[in-house]
């Protein structure tokens, strides 16, 4: 940060460190757990467009022969239910961030995190069997 | 392009449950063949054999828009997204120009991969 | 300070018992590594970290460098990483942190010598929102410019901005990207953005100083630094205020 050169100073690393997540009040977590659902959603719409294009480039008997072999096994429907609950969470806390844009709920965000994880979390829970099962 | 990224959030809250609505509750994961998926895009969401049945049509025009919207709005959230991680390491104006290429032409070939999509399923 | 009371005050106070305290020790011209020395301290009812630490500095480690002046809040020199947060070691009761106290200097700043951190950067950063009055027009000669009472409502809390650098240590995006001027920068921005005595012009002026790809925009509202500011300014809130009014100028521009 410094551009001051008379003494030789040590950077202090960030408290970004994973090291320091007992330091972390809510916001930093709300903060990281979108950044991190984000890149997920982001980099999943990326490999889904180019799953489906197969529809396009290979025909529809392809298509249907790679979506039925993505869907059947089980692991593939805990990793959905997994990337649903990154949605519900990035949406929530999505929806707190654009009140604060509005000037609502600034001083009750950390409960407002709060709240996004829990009813993240309900809707996740209430969901699972489609995904479980179906 | 920040309130663009608002917008489209809010919307996409909406489009994407949608989405999820659509393909895991109603028509089920291990159930999507390209024939339901002509069926859905030609015709909408129709009364049929689903996991949950549909009481209400849903017109095929409304189905269509909420699918291209959702491609637009989730390409332009996502890449834009990503695009602020990198601006925001402070990277120098050079590496960040290259960013914004790099995701801008993402953004073009993911929008022209998914109008492709759309319309080897569209069958009317 | 124990070794300066009376003895009646002494009595009055409430014994705590002896503290230990961890503390960040770094010489970079001798050290290769920094290490954190412990050390313990009598305590009482009212010792304060900065307290304690002078305590180490007179009588067991005279070579601890820690900076302080007026120690009682209002000068912003000694504000530290204590125990996970940005504090003010002045204003931070040794009994009310827990055991061991931990004392770092703080994150994000490069570190002169033990608890004592460059703030180079962080006063440039200060500088970049051009925190300094300018009218839109001059008084009638040897009239004061008064600002109205309503008006300065607005800028009661920001106004107790002490320039300690807590805020901008706490803060993720000032912290990998230099350009973002940080929620100190941006509070004390607030400050002039909301004096109605600078006009309009000014009041755009400034929104446009703010608003580039590495300005208000980059706040991620993790709220760091309305927790850790120790005069209690939210300076989310004035980013949040400043980003909106920014938005709605350029709609604005848009219809024309």
């Amino acid at each position: 940060m410094s551009k001051d050169t008379r003494v030789e100073t040590y950077s202090r690393g960030l408290i970004e460190d994973p090291s320091r997540w007992k330091d972390w009040m809510g916001g930093m977590w709300a903060f990281y757990l979108h950044r991190f659902t984000g890149l997920v959603l982001s980099f999943y719409l990326v490999m889904h467009l180019f799953v489906l294009s197969t529809g396009y480039w290979m025909g529809h008997e392809t298509y249907t022969e790679v979506m039925q072999a993505i869907a059947a096994p089980k692991v593939i429907h805990v990793m959905e239910l997994g990337l649903f609950a990154a949605f519900v969470f990035h949406a929530l806390n999505g929806t707190r961030i654009v009140l604060f844009d509005m000037m609502r709920g600034l001083e009750i965000q950390e409960q407002l995190f709060y709240l996004s994880v829990a009813l993240s979390f309900a809707i996740v829970v209430a969901s699972a069997p489609f995904f479980l099962l179906g | 392009m920040w309130l663009l990224q608002r917008v489209t959030g809010v919307g996409l809250i909406f489009l994407l449950g949608f989405h999820f609505a659509v393909q895991h509750f109603i028509v089920g994961a291990t159930n999507v063949t390209a024939a339901n998926t002509v069926d859905r895009i030609t015709y909408g969401l129709i009364e049929g054999d689903h996991v949950i049945p549909v009481t209400i049509d849903m017109s095929a025009v409304m189905y269509q828009a909420s699918a291209l919207l959702l491609l637009a709005f989730s390409v332009f959230h996502g890449m834009y997204g990503v695009h602020n991680i990198v601006v925001e390491q402070n990277p120098g104006e050079k590496i960040e120009r290259l960013s914004r290429y790099f995701f801008t032409v993402l953004s073009v070939v993911l929008l022209i991969q998914g109008v492709l999509i759309f319309y080897a399923f569209f069958a009317p | 300070m124990a070794t300066t009371q009376t003895e009646s005050e002494a009595d009055a106070a409430t014994e705590v018992g002896s503290v230990e305290l961890e503390v960040f020790r770094y010489v970079p011209e001798e050290d290769d590594e920094p290490r954190f020395e412990s050390y313990t301290v009598d305590a009482e009812e009212g010792t304060t970290v900065l307290d304690a630490l002078i305590e180490i500095r007179d009588t067991e480690d005279a070579s601890l460098t820690v900076r302080h002046s007026c120690r009682m809040a209002r000068c912003g020199s000694d504000a530290l990483y204590i125990n996970g947060k940005q504090r003010l070691a002045c204003n931070t009761l040794v009994k009310e942190v827990g055991e061991p106290v931990k004392v770092e200097p703080l994150p994000r700043f490069d570190v002169i010598r033990d608890l004592v951190v460059d703030m180079e950067g962080f006063y440039d950063r200060m500088e970049a929102v051009e925190p300094w009055f300018q009218p839109s027009h001059e008084p009638e000669t040897g009239e004061e410019f008064l600002q109205s009472p309503e008006n300065r409502k607005n800028i009661d809390t920001v106004l107790d901005c002490i320039w300690c650098g807590a805020c901008t240590s706490s803060c993720s995006p000032a912290g990998t990207d230099d350009r973002f001027k940080g929620p100190a920068a941006l509070a004390k921005a607030y400050r002039f953005y909301k004096d109605e005595r600078e006009g309009e012009e000014a009041r755009k002026n400034r929104l446009r100083l703010l608003e580039d790809a590495h300005g208000i925009y980059r706040c991620h509202t993790q709220f760091n630094c309305t927790e850790v500011c120790p005069k209690g300014i939210s300076p989310t809130e004035a980013i949040m205020e400043m980003s909106r009014d920014a938005t709605k100028q350029k709609l604005a521009f848009w219809r024309r």
